[in-house]
């Protein structure tokens, strides 16, 4: 949390060290431990005393500062929103603060205050009334209070100044081992903190045993940490100028558009609209380097692994359809150009070029799109075939169309031009007509319009997870009103679309040709996954207020997928697949979405999946179950997700050991437990045995709420028969395996 | 919405000339966020001897369970809540550190970055008590002079085993004019407001800090400040 390392400089004084832990231990011995103690290790008494710390030790806290450094990243990012917003607002001054309003630059009259921190004039429309304990109110111009908020928003209030580095680096550990090697099941690796080892075990080196193969609680593969909040990202930090810091124009263009001083184009009035909201005024050009004056979160790569309770928070982010966290870049525009058009956006908007064009044509389209300047839109590019067939029924605003040849760089004129005077300016034909003949047709000549995409996906079957990588779109549909778009990339799994699988890339903000350069990942795909589902890629633009905007999708068979072989995808982006549901609208077209999916999906009743492994240990003479991870689990709560945990119990006749549980994971449907459970026993008890495991929501008050569960045993069938039988078979050896949850008859939670 | 802003800022007759100001853009951003995110990122600390219950404190914060194990923490290590407080979310980034002496030299590397620190003791361990002094002499030294302290006195739900007495406790944190509670992690007393009062804390002094830092004389054609509200109802600490 400072720069300053490990400063030993201080006179040191003693405590009483550490009361008899040991004994403390051993009275407790018979408690279970619940879950929770994140970076606790089994440490070996042996070198309490030692002043020096082991390699362990320095690792498990090199785990946390990298822990704390992805926080940090993100506690950057977000800060580094604020300050681009403010700075945003900076270079729009309209007025000179002395006889026109600083901000919007109207003549002053009566409705004049001076701003408390700058001392320049404003109107009281642009200045804000400080709330304050002082005995009378100051007034604030909108610059100086957001500067105001953003010191108090970023911590500098507190220590004088934007907090940089604040974490303390890493110590240097004396081997040269790095965190990450999962498989190396080094003896000196200290058991997974999460580990629930019953405390009876005999001695650490023994847990070791039992943990060296899931060892990754801390250290592992990121992805298994991710897994956490499900969406495994990895980001490519070269793009990060691309995101978030280039908000150059939009924030301008709202500000503008918020006084209302502008006359606009009717905004709103059809789709197109949406690009004429911007008004006449040039964008302010800027290099991304002025902007970029806030510490941006440029180690982006490491950002997969995320704690718990990361995991919890960025699933409250994303929640489907909703404002994003990036959308605080956004958030301050109040903008009513975008919320208009995108209520006026039922359909993608550009609606009128709908018609199935020839499937031939989709090849050149592309090439010429990618070899096009990055700014051009082709939709704008192709307008001139597209008004030949007759279908240019979206050009019907040609002054909209003026307003952005003012801005849009040359190419788009060219196409313009000849475009302009064949557009007919008759009002767009309901879109969901256009859509009943586009179903599936993915080589459509409308998909030009909404934009391409590329993304690759790789099943690996092994791991039983499927990656996605979104590499980047070229030419989307300009869907704000500077535009310009702020996509990010949606993916569910159909049938079945729920929270629970539902992933998505990071929003980049004014583009249209975004490079996501991420890689999201789906875990507990099953072979018969890969045959029956279809992966929905679906590209939206993120808008404030939650108003995300759909722009197109794709749709992959995951049979057309080979295991463990890489699959690229260079696709146009469609429409909707049309809808029975009739009216949706703009805003609810998300949920349109997830209805229709939900409909599909029902025959299969979902309870979600859990990954177990099992292990006979002879060393220890028992098993140990572990608890990694549930997938997809059913929402049992309001909020759409449900707070999981697990119970075990090995059946029957086990008494009060049998039974164990997890800690309880909040708000999540893809929780990470990576916790370990000890059952004493008898191998060749064991295989009377069955072990029953139970998925609940937790529930304040409440009786918890069944989730959905499995038995692993020799009564059992499938998958869980042979789970079983290959642990009594292979003792010492870990071994995992998913288990679909099902909704079987279960005792109730206690 | 700016009528209301009026009657709370206790405007008189004059302001109704004023067109009412339009919401901040401030508010607005705060609105939107809202639902998603934190407004705030409040970074604590704990800090007491070993085995005073630090990490259970925490965990009871976070977690909202209990574990009578004992696991020495090793080094550091953090746990995340997001509250709430007069409508802002606050996420909190509450670091434990081992109360080990061996461990000092990383744990003190975390006090300059804390906006609040919970010095624990142990009310059945008096010289864990004692030793609040020394750790106070610690935040002096490593910690911001901004730093927000608050004095608990863990474990009181162990009133047999009690050798601090309730009153102890308090006349050292009125000495040091710190806030002082007694906490149970184990029966959840005291927890959820120790954490909560820290948190306050800063926040009214982010509050004050950020609001009241404006020089006189700046009014305007706005000064009209007759009816000086005296509100400063605020909640300071008994430090300040």
């Amino acid at each position: 949390m400072t720069d300053t390392m490990f400063g030993s400089s201080t006179d040191r004084w003693m405590c009483p060290n550490d009361r008899p832990m040991s004994l403390r231990a051993k009275a407790n011995e018979k408690e279970q431990l619940p879950a929770g103690w994140s970076v606790h290790g089994n440490q070996p008494e042996r070198q309490r005393k030692n002043e020096e710390l082991t390699d362990e030790e320095k690792e498990i806290i090199n785990r946390v500062i990298a822990r704390a450094e992805k926080m940090e990243e993100m506690e950057q990012e977000r800060i580094g929103r604020l300050m681009n917003r403010l700075e945003d607002m900076r270079k729009n001054v309209a007025g000179d603060g002395v006889n026109r309003c600083i901000l919007c630059g109207e003549q002053l009259g009566s409705a004049c205050v001076v701003c408390e921190d700058c001392k320049k004039n404003v109107c009281t429309k642009c200045g804000v009334e400080a709330t304050n304990s002082r005995p009378h109110s100051i007034w604030l111009c909108k610059i100086c209070s957001e500067q105001r908020e953003v010191w108090k928003r970023s911590g500098a209030w507190f220590f004088k100044g934007l907090p940089k580095q604040v974490l303390p680096r890493p110590m240097p550990v004396s081997k040269n081992k790095p965190p990450q090697a999962p498989s190396e099941p080094a003896s000196s690796e200290p058991p997974a903190q999460d580990l629930k080892l019953h405390s009876r075990m005999p001695s650490r080196g023994q847990a070791e045993a039992g943990a060296s193969a899931e060892q990754d609680s801390y250290g592992g593969p990121e992805e298994k940490r991710g897994m956490g909040r499900k969406p495994v990202k990895s980001r490519d930090p070269s793009h990060d100028s691309e995101r978030g810091y280039s908000s150059e124009e939009e924030n301008p263009a709202a500000y503008r558009g918020r006084k209302g001083t502008r006359p606009r184009p009717e905004a709103g009035s059809e789709p197109t609209a949406a690009v004429s909201g911007r008004g006449s005024y040039p964008p302010p050009s800027r290099k991304p380097s002025e902007v970029r004056m806030a510490p941006s979160g440029s180690e982006f790569a490491g950002r997969v692994a995320e704690n718990w309770e990361y995991a919890a928070e960025s699933e409250v982010n994303r929640s489907p359809g909703s404002v994003k966290r990036a959308n605080s870049v956004q958030a301050a525009r109040p903008h009513p150009v975008t919320s208009q058009s995108s209520a006026a956006q039922p359909a993608p908007p550009v609606g009128g070029r709908q018609e199935p064009g020839p499937a031939g044509r989709y090849p050149e389209r592309q090439v010429s799109q990618s070899t096009g300047p990055p700014q051009t839109d082709p939709a704008y590019s192709a307008a001139a075939p597209r008004d030949e067939r007759g279908g240019g029924g979206g050009y019907s605003m040609p002054a909209a169309r003026e307003e952005r040849a003012m801005r849009q760089p040359a190419p788009y004129m060219q196409a313009a031009a000849p475009s302009a005077p064949a557009a007919p300016a008759r009002p767009l034909p309901p879109p969901q007509d256009d859509e009943e003949d586009e179903a599936n047709s993915y080589d459509s000549d409308e998909a030009t319009t909404l934009g391409a995409l590329e993304f690759s996906l790789l099943y690996d079957q092994e791991k039983s997870s499927l990656h996605c990588t979104l590499i980047k779109a070229k030419g989307l549909k300009p869907m704000d009103s500077n535009g310009l778009a702020d996509p990010y990339v949606k993916l569910h799994l159909l049938p079945g679309a729920s929270k629970s699988n539902k992933l998505r890339t990071k929003t980049l903000h004014n583009t249209r040709n975004p490079m996501w350069n991420e890689t999201l990942v789906y875990h507990g795909i099953t072979d018969e996954d890969m045959q029956r589902k279809t992966l929905r890629i679906s590209v939206c633009d993120e808008d404030k207020f939650g108003h995300n905007e759909f722009i197109g999708e794709t749709r992959v068979s995951l049979k057309k997928l080979k295991s463990n072989q890489k699959k690229n995808f260079n696709i146009c982006l469609e429409r909707v697949i049309p809808m029975k549901r009739a009216g949706t609208t703009g805003s609810s077209r998300g949920m349109a979405l997830y209805e229709e999916e939900v409909d599909r999906g029902g025959d299969v009743e979902e309870r979600g999946k859990i990954l177990v492994s099992l292990m006979y240990s002879t060393q220890q003479g028992g098993l140990i179950v572990g608890i990694v991870r549930c997938v997809h689990l059913a929402a049992m709560d309001a909020n759409g997700y449900s707070d999981p945990f697990v119970k075990l119990w090995l059946k029957p006749d086990m008494g009060k050991k049998a039974k164990h549980k997890t800690q309880i994971k909040r708000k999540t449907l893809n929780p990470e437990f990576n916790e370990e459970f000890f059952y004493d026993i008898k191998h060749s008890d064991l295989a009377k045995k069955s072990l029953d495991i139970s998925v609940w929501d937790y529930d304040i008050g409440k009786s918890n709420d069944y989730i959905g569960g499995c038995q692993l045993g020799i009564t059992a069938k499938g998958e869980r028969l042979k789970h079983w039988y290959e642990c009594l078979k292979n003792k010492d050896k870990k071994i995992e395996r998913w288990h679909t949850l099902q909704n079987e008859s279960h005792v109730a939670s206690d | 919405m700016p009528a209301l802003a009026r009657q709370c800022c206790g405007w008189g007759v004059v302001v109704v000339e004023f067109p009412p100001p339009s919401l901040p853009a401030s508010q607005s951003l705060g609105c939107a966020k809202m639902a998603k995110t934190y407004d705030y990122l409040f970074k604590l600390l704990l800090i007491g001897d070993s085995g005073v219950g630090k990490t259970c404190l925490l965990f009871r914060f976070s977690e909202d369970a209990f574990n009578t194990t004992f696991i020495s923490t090793i080094g550091i290590d953090f746990k995340i809540r997001t509250i709430e407080l007069d409508g802002k979310k606050i996420k909190l980034q509450i670091w434990d550190t081992a109360g080990q002496e061996r461990f000092r030299t990383i744990t003190t590397a975390y006090y300059r970055g804390a906006m609040g620190i919970m010095l624990v003791y142990d009310i059945t361990n008096e010289k864990s008590f004692d030793n609040i002094k020394n750790w106070i002499r610690n935040i002096e030294e490593h910690a911001s002079s901004d730093v927000e302290r608050m004095i608990l006195g863990n474990k009181c739900d162990m009133n047999e085993k009690r050798q601090v007495s309730k009153e102890k406790g308090e006349k050292l944190a009125i000495d040091y004019g710190i806030k002082f509670l007694e906490t149970s992690a184990k029966s959840s007393i005291n927890v959820e407001e120790a954490f909560f009062t820290l948190a306050r804390d800063i926040m009214t002094k982010l509050n004050r800090k950020m609001n009241d830092n404006s020089s006189p004389g700046a009014g305007g054609p706005v000064k009209i400040t007759e009816n000086r509200s005296k509100k400063s109802s605020f909640f300071r600490c008994t430090l300040l």
